[in-house]
């Protein structure tokens, strides 16, 4: 059948070679070989020749349709081997036809013109007929085909490279659209390693988001809805808080027709994002700051001449713009000064910090604090001043109260001879004031004050008793209240009557302890003394009383007449109570025995020319005093009434002191001259027994008297001492 | 003899003031009391001891040259009674002399008698 194919003019003819003789001329002419020849493809028949040993095989043209002549430039192929016809041919051609032959499967190759740049497809096809093997080969000339591929792969090539490249996330989605045609999911297409970088999301190509990410918004599915079904472009920045992201976002139909497929561009722009909002936020909170501030912030020209208020408090009132500050709001008094710190400033590119007065809204004067920083330009010039000024009249006053309230403290607790401390709880530091320092014993700043220091000061007998009080104050919170004693290091004993109170922290923790105290020496000797004083009065009355009584009963024997009698106690009496004014005078303090003998004889009105009074200066004791005012009494109411002064009569009153056994005793004697005694008196009376007994009993000394026939003499001996009150014996 | 309660009975009067040692002295003697010494000083009591058995002492506080506290304390040691006679108030006494017999002048006869004889065992 297939021979009858060849039946063409451009069939192979036996007339041509001999080797093709079983080819017959009548086959050109049949239908088939009408339709090969027809075929819109250029193909062509070969077959194998029989060639001798180690001669290169070769194929014949059994048929060539005119495509396939055109296509090779020869429509006379038919009989001609393909080594004739193309002497340029490859061996690749040899082996390809004899592998199809021989496997008798078909196959498709790409072959390139032998010369020209030209490619073929060939489709080699074996066939078979009564014994007979040829080849079919078609031939197809792709080197246009070819080309355009190639563009496009390169092509490819470069948009894969750039997909990859670009930090952008890139995807293509397909949105899918529920029953309603609402848009409910999208899925992953395409997408390059940016996309899921920034995504997070894992392997998404070929699946869904909401299987990535179960929880995504829906605003992500219906935006990309949106542009699948209009076609339009979106730019949008948009957060994403189930994927904890901002994105910025371009996203872009692809396709031809809706609904498109979405082409999604975009960037994680999350930390863009968190650093906007936290400048934002500093933003804010920097105008807060300058809103919420008392300062006044400012800015000032280079000059330092104009101001400019920015924000802050308002504490020059309202001013609009620059101006001059310094001529419109520094105090008069300080301009100069102001001045001359800016200027100061500003040569030495230094920042500009002063305190001085302003003028206030209010017409007032305050005390501003200004400070401000030069802003340079790259040449180190000053472009402008930025600074802030605070109203610190407050704090000034404060200061200054404060100041004045210390001095105040200071001199009061001088005058007021306070002595102050302030101890430390928490380091053991201790403040003492100039004044507790003296009542320690010490000089102001001499020694480093601890509570050793303090204690050691303490008087053994009270050591315990004070550090038990400081710690029951610091327990309790109350007031610690103690007068105790403090041994100078010269042996002086002082009272100091002291009031403390401990400061805590909020825990409860004592921190500090305050304290002041005064010296009560001299009160508590005012007090003991007065003590001693009321006791010895009491004592002193009652002595007296008894002494009275006795006094009286003693002087009963002597008298006969009730009138002598009162006279004689009411003598004795007032001697007594000579001895006691003269006591009670100075309290205490010895009696000088001159004075006391004067004074004696002044009661009784002894002239000054009848008698003789001399002796050393000698201090008797109130008690010594009290019996020797007693006897002189005596001697002189027993002289006037019978003695020498009862006439022209002489009385040498004389005392010396001496030393007897180491103590110190005086010897007075009263001696009388007169010409004659009125009576000779026997009886011993009530002076007598005064000399004679009460002397010696109660001064431990002697006393003589003696009447003679020119007067009386008496003679009284005893120790001095400075006993005889408890007023002395207690000091 | 109920006009007589201290009959018997030897007595030291200690008392600086001698108008009042005497009177003392006096009224003591006039209620059958022997006494044995007066004295404005702190007397020797050995010495005085060596005559014989004292059964009470009166005492003044003040002797002028010093408190007789020492003095009671050494009667008290030798289990001498005692009655303090005295200007001072009560409250002088030092704490281990307090609830010592006290009597506080001026002081009458039948007091200083009473009180000596209860404490120096003298007829009831």
């Amino acid at each position: 059948m297939l021979v009858s194919i060849f039946s063409r003019p451009h069939m192979y003819t036996a007339a041509k070679d001999q080797r093709m003789a079983d080819f017959s001329p009548d086959h050109d002419t049949s239908l088939f070989g009408a339709a090969f020849d027809l075929l819109p493809e250029a193909a062509c028949i070969l077959a194998p020749v029989d060639t001798a040993e180690g001669e290169e095989a070769d194929w014949r043209y059994l048929a060539s349709n005119r495509i396939h002549g055109k296509l090779l430039g020869n429509a006379a192929l038919v009989g001609q081997t393909l080594r004739s016809a193309h002497p340029d041919i490859g061996p690749e051609w040899f082996l390809d036809l004899a592998r199809v032959l021989a496997t008798g499967k078909a196959e498709t190759a790409i072959r390139n013109h032998a010369v020209k740049p030209i490619v073929y497809e060939v489709a080699f096809s074996p066939l078979t007929s009564t014994g007979r093997s040829a080849v079919m080969v078609r031939l197809r000339d792709i080197t246009g085909e070819r080309h355009d591929r190639e563009r496009r792969r390169e092509a490819d090539e470069r948009y894969k490279l750039l997909f990859e490249a670009i930090d952008e996330g890139f995807c293509i989605i397909d949105v899918i659209f529920d029953d309603a045609g609402k848009p409910v999911d999208y899925l992953f297409i395409e997408g390059n390693d940016a996309f899921i970088q920034q995504t997070g999301l894992v392997e998404p190509v070929g699946k869904t988001m909401r299987t990535l990410q179960p929880d995504i918004e829906d605003k992500w599915s219906a935006t990309y809805g949106r542009i699948a079904l209009s076609g339009v472009p979106e730019r949008f920045e948009s957060e994403s808080p189930a994927m904890g992201r901002w994105f910025d976002v371009f996203t872009f139909p692809v396709g031809n027709a809706a609904p498109y497929q979405v082409g999604v561009l975009f960037r994680d722009v999350g930390s863009r994002k968190t650093m906007e909002l936290a400048l934002r936020h500093s933003e804010n909170r920097l105008q807060s700051l300058i809103g919420a501030t008392s300062d006044l912030i400012f800015r000032m020209n280079p000059e330092g001449t104009l101001m400019e208020q920015l924000g802050g408090a308002n504490l020059l009132g309202e001013v609009n713009g620059q101006s001059d500050w310094i001529e419109g709001f520094v105090a008069p008094g300080d301009q100069g000064r102001v001045r001359a710190a800016v200027d100061a400033a500003i040569s030495a590119n230094t920042p500009i910090e002063i305190e001085h007065r302003y003028i206030r809204p209010g017409g007032e004067v305050g005390w501003l604090y200004s400070r401000a920083v030069p802003v340079f330009d790259e040449q180190r010039t000053i472009t402008e001043w930025f600074g802030m000024a605070t109203d610190v009249t407050a704090s000034r006053l404060a200061e200054r109260q404060l100041a004045h309230g210390a001095q105040m403290l200071r001199v009061a607790s001088e005058i007021g001879k306070v002595g102050l401390w302030d101890w430390n709880v928490e380091t053991g530091e201790i403040y003492w004031s100039d004044e507790h320092y003296r009542m320690e014993g010490y000089e102001p700043g001499e020694i480093e004050p601890t509570y050793e220091v303090w204690a050691e000061r303490v008087h053994p007998d009270d050591r315990e008793a004070a550090s038990a009080l400081i710690a029951a104050a610091m327990e309790s919170g109350e007031d610690y209240v103690n007068e105790y004693r403090v041994c100078h290091r010269n042996g002086d004993i002082v009272w100091l009557s002291a009031r403390g109170r401990f400061l805590y922290d909020e825990q409860g923790k004592p921190v500090r302890m305050l304290g002041a105290m005064i010296d009560t020496t001299q009160r508590r000797r005012e007090e003991e003394w007065q003590k001693l004083l009321v006791a010895e009065l009491q004592h002193r009355v009652r002595n007296l009383i008894g002494m009275v009584r006795s006094v009286a009963r003693l002087s009963a024997p002597s008298h006969r007449h009730v009138d002598d009698y009162v006279d004689h106690l009411i003598g004795r009496l007032q001697a007594m109570g000579r001895t006691q004014s003269t006591l009670t005078r100075s309290p205490g303090r010895s009696v000088d025995l001159s004075e006391l003998v004067r004074e004696e004889l002044l009661v009784h009105a002894v002239q000054p020319d009848k008698c003789h009074v001399d002796g050393p200066e000698v201090a008797l004791s109130p008690h010594a005093a009290e019996i020797v005012t007693l006897a002189i009494h005596e001697l002189a109411t027993n002289s006037i009434k019978y003695g020498a002064l009862g006439d022209t009569g002489y009385i040498r009153i004389v005392w010396s002191n001496e030393t007897r056994d180491g103590k110190p005793w005086v010897s007075l004697r009263w001696q009388e001259t007169t010409q004659r005694r009125k009576t000779k008196q026997t009886r011993k009376g009530f002076g007598r027994k005064l000399i004679e007994e009460r002397v010696p009993y109660e001064l431990q000394g002697t006393g003589r008297f003696a009447l003679h026939d020119t007067g009386v003499l008496a003679e009284l001996e005893f120790p001095l001492s400075d006993a005889g009150s408890i007023l002395d014996t207690r000091s | 003899m109920p006009d007589q309660p201290l009959s018997g009975r030897r007595i030291i009067i200690l008392e600086d003031d001698y108008y009042q040692a005497h009177d003392c002295q006096e009224m003591l003697e006039h209620a059958g009391a022997k006494v044995v010494a007066i004295s404005a000083t702190i007397p020797d009591l050995d010495a005085l001891l060596a005559q014989g058995p004292i059964h009470a002492v009166l005492i003044d506080i003040n002797l002028g040259h010093g408190l007789s506290f020492d003095f009671a304390r050494e009667l008290k040691a030798r289990a001498i009674p005692f009655v303090f006679l005295t200007g001072y108030d009560a409250a002088m006494l030092p704490d281990d002399l307090t609830g010592s017999a006290y009597l506080s002048k001026p002081a009458d006869c039948g007091r200083i008698v009473n009180a000596l004889a209860s404490h120096a065992g003298g007829t009831r």
